[in-house]
């Protein structure tokens, strides 16, 4: 799916697909190897949550979501909040231990597949490996999934 | 053609040097040129300009370092200096320093030069650091695909450096050459565009092909030297086959691939922007850095002090004419030498940033606090800038060239002056020290913290005032660590350090003397011109409670800050002992008013030099005149309230 640069979570792996920004923005990015079809990952996220940091042709770049939420990314990847009904492999959770064993105890784990059912309000409703449970919304955004 | 450049000692043509940011354009500017180089500015702009002169078996080159750039656009006063030197100077022979770890940012820059001219060497450097990563480059292959010779360097290790002088003594004229075909479509259009620009007289010399590719990346500047504009826009078609055109030299050329896993780079990385831990460990820098700054110079400062006092009392001793005396032990030795007991501090300052900038940390830095800066439509480039503020206003300002925005630009250099420069420094302490005693080290305390908050209200307003409060943007690299290099952050500290030299040699001699002048004519004290000016603009300060000696100093200091201490010291001190002894003065005014001046000295009108960069930086006078006036209000109005609550406690 095509996402904002913004959007991408930390790690995860992208292309470009398109630069929606004023040509000297454009320009500038270009020459920093901006170009469609280039991947870029999403390297590290400052203290206060912008900018981020983006890796991109070898080198570290850093863009303030201004920018970033301009720069559309095809990725196979989505945070799970904004995953619709279906079936997906979890790529990465974003969170300590204690995230991590919370969520293995509900089943979801990295590599392991994961049905979503439902989109009740703030909660997101899956399935893993027989196991139901509901999510919140900030939880989700932590949790990264791949499209089977 | 090789003949006559191989003649006897003679001074050749120009070697300009290119390459994106942080690939060690610097290192082999000074591994090409040694001590020979001198650092001046680009004529209109601030924009520090290195030249030096390359000696190699009987041949003496003049080279100039280009700012670093990512393209030959003109999207920043960097490129565009860059540009324009390659367009209009024509120099004889055109470096682009690459970066061997990351080889293909530095060939797409490396790409636009070819556009431009054919005579272009490639010096790849950071060699070593590229083995270690595990890749091999074939410079002949290299040199054969880009149809120009190729050296691989290492500033660190000092290898290629030799064969790079050979290269560049030896490198030949050319024509440009065209190195890889647009789309048809594109092609057709640069030869029509060509046919236009042929008949163009004015724009003789400069490549027409370059032009018709810059016109259909619609790059204004291009556009309006030939008259032409285009409605449609192929940069990104042309970025693309640029890209597509090194993959391919690439794919041939550099073998290996990079080791995965965890480098040194990303381990420190890790912590130094950790979420938590980046905001401390930024902290901590910057305290030790003060720290450092102002301990390490104490010692230093006050064998200066000593000196120059032993030297005073010398020639005092061996000058019969009492104006004369008065002249060089009160006017010239303790004027300059109120600035020269500062000279220390400036120099570890300047250390100590340039060991950051050479480790490749402030970069970090203003990743960390990008966020607060963007609160006030900065960014954290704009950081760095306000932090070199804290040396000297003047090297604060001239760094924000590096800013790209043109409005986050002048925000910062407008700005800036309210930052407290080193040359308050002295202000404070002779003044805390007079009246505040043992708590003199918390009144210079609120002193910096009031800087920071009047320099972030003034970004806010003057954002909203010029710019209708739009932020600014942040593109900005974060490059690998380095190991600093002694050698090259002695020359770094050197460079920026001997300004304050110069300035101490000029402007603060010729202000010395004036003052002096001015307090000694026609009669010492309350006769003088010094008294006339002061009391003359005694009833604009009624409010303030200044006496007519503080508001001298301060006409004076506006010749630069350091100045006031000089002042104070000849109209209230025991010109012996400089800038210790000012107990008269503790007799005339109370606590609260010296305050009051002390937030006056800190907020007032720049210093002329400040001023004369916030001139070139900006070009118009315009920001000059609000730089004067806004602070003069702003000083006026805050001294004005601190001296009415400070008379209410």
């Amino acid at each position: 799916m095509v996402v904002p640069l913004s959007r991408m979570c930390e790690g995860e792996k992208g292309k470009i697909r398109k630069l929606e920004l004023p040509p000297l923005t454009r320009e500038r990015l270009c020459g920093l190897g901006f170009v469609s079809g280039e991947e870029i990952q999403l390297v590290k996220v400052a203290p206060f949550g912008d900018p981020k940091v983006f890796r991109i042709k070898g080198t570290d770049i850093t863009l303030r979501e201004d920018i970033s939420m301009w720069i559309l990314v095809e990725t196979s990847s989505v945070p799970l909040s904004y995953a619709t009904n279906g079936e997906y492999f979890v790529s990465i959770i974003n969170g300590g231990m204690g995230f991590r064993e919370r969520l293995r105890m509900v089943g979801v784990e990295v590599g392991k597949k994961i049905n979503v059912t439902g989109n009740i309000g703030k909660r997101i409703e899956i399935n893993a490996n027989g196991i139901r449970s509901a999510l919140s919304r900030g939880q989700a955004m932590r949790i990264i999934v791949r499209e089977r | 053609m090789e003949n006559h450049r191989d003649g006897i000692e003679s001074r050749e043509s120009t070697i300009a040097l290119l390459g994106n940011p942080n690939v060690g354009k610097t290192s082999i500017f000074n591994a090409l040129t040694g001590s020979r180089q001198i650092v001046a500015n680009w004529p209109g702009v601030t924009v520090e300009k290195r030249a030096g002169v390359m000696k190699h078996h009987n041949h003496t080159v003049d080279v100039i370092d280009l700012p670093g750039t990512y393209t030959l656009g003109a999207t920043s006063l960097d490129e565009k200096i860059a540009r324009d030197f390659l367009v209009n100077e024509k120099p004889g022979v055109a470096m682009v320093i690459g970066d061997a770890v990351n080889l293909e940012r530095s060939l797409y820059l490396l790409l636009q030069v070819l556009e431009l001219r054919g005579d272009v060497v490639l010096a790849v450097n950071a060699v070593d650091e590229a083995r270690k990563a595990g890749f091999e480059i074939d410079r002949n292959e290299l040199s054969k695909q880009l149809g120009i010779p190729v050296v691989v360097t290492s500033a660190v290790t000092g290898e290629g450096i030799e064969e790079l002088k050979n290269t560049l003594v030896k490198s030949t004229k050319s024509g440009s050459h065209v190195h890889y075909l647009f789309s048809d479509e594109v092609e057709a259009h640069l030869r029509d565009l060509s046919e236009r620009i042929r008949g163009n007289p004015s724009l003789a010399g400069i490549d027409e092909r370059w032009l018709s590719i810059k016109l259909l990346e619609r790059d204004d500047e291009v556009q309006k030297i030939t008259g032409i504009t285009l409605d449609y826009d192929f940069s990104v078609e042309i970025a693309e086959t640029r890209y597509k055109y090194i993959k391919r030299i690439l794919s041939t050329s550099v073998k290996g691939k990079e080791k995965i896993g965890w480098n040194f780079s990303e381990a420190i990385d890790h912590v130094l922007t950790h979420r938590f831990l980046g905001i401390l460990i930024f902290l901590a820098v910057m305290y030790i850095i003060f720290q450092l700054t102002f301990t390490i110079s104490g010692p230093l400062s006050i064998m200066i002090e000593e000196l120059l006092g032993g030297l005073g009392r010398a020639l005092g001793g061996l000058i019969g004419i009492d104006w004369l005396r008065s002249l060089v032990v009160e006017g010239i030795i303790g004027g300059v030498g109120a600035v020269l007991v500062f000279v220390p501090n400036i120099f570890i300052l300047f250390l100590a940033l340039g060991i950051l900038e050479e480790t490749g940390y402030l970069p970090r830095a203003a990743f960390v606090i990008d966020r607060i800066m963007y609160a006030m439509k900065l960014s954290g480039r704009s950081f760095i800038s306000m932090l070199l503020g804290f040396g000297c206003n003047v090297s604060s300002i001239m760094s924000t060239r590096s800013i790209s925005e043109p409005k986050e630009r002048i925000v910062t250099i407008l700005v800036s002056p309210f930052i407290s420069c080193s040359a308050r420094l002295p202000v404070y302490v002779l003044i805390a020290g007079t009246f505040f005693g043992a708590r003199a080290g918390v009144v210079i305390f609120f002193l910096y913290v009031l800087s920071i908050v009047i320099t972030v209200l003034s970004a806010l307003l003057i954002n909203k005032l010029f710019f209708k409060g739009e932020p600014s943007t942040l593109i900005m690299e974060l490059p690998r660590y380095r190991k600093p290099r002694l050698s090259s952050i002695i020359l770094y500290t050197w460079n920026k350090g001997r300004h304050f030299l110069e300035k101490a040699g000029t402007i603060i001699l010729g202000a010395s003397v004036v003052i002096w002048v001015l307090s000694y004519f026609p009669s010492e004290g309350t006769g003088s011109f010094a008294a006339m000016i002061g009391k003359s603009l005694e009833p604009l300060f009624i409010p303030l409670g200044y006496t007519w000696e503080m508001i001298t100093s301060l006409v004076f200091g506006i010749a630069a800050k350091e100045v006031i201490v000089s002042s104070l010291t000849t109209f209230f001190g025991n010109p012996s002992v400089t800038g210790t002894s000012l107990g008269v003065i503790r007799t005339l005014i109370t606590p609260e008013v010296a305050l009051s001046f002390l937030v006056f000295v800190l907020l007032y009108v720049p210093c002329m030099p400040t001023l004369a960069v916030i001139k070139n930086e900006t070009g118009s006078y315009k920001y000059v005149f609000f730089s004067v006036f806004y602070s003069l209000a702003v000083a006026y109005i805050v001294a004005l309230i601190v001296r009415l609550v400070g008379g209410l406690l």
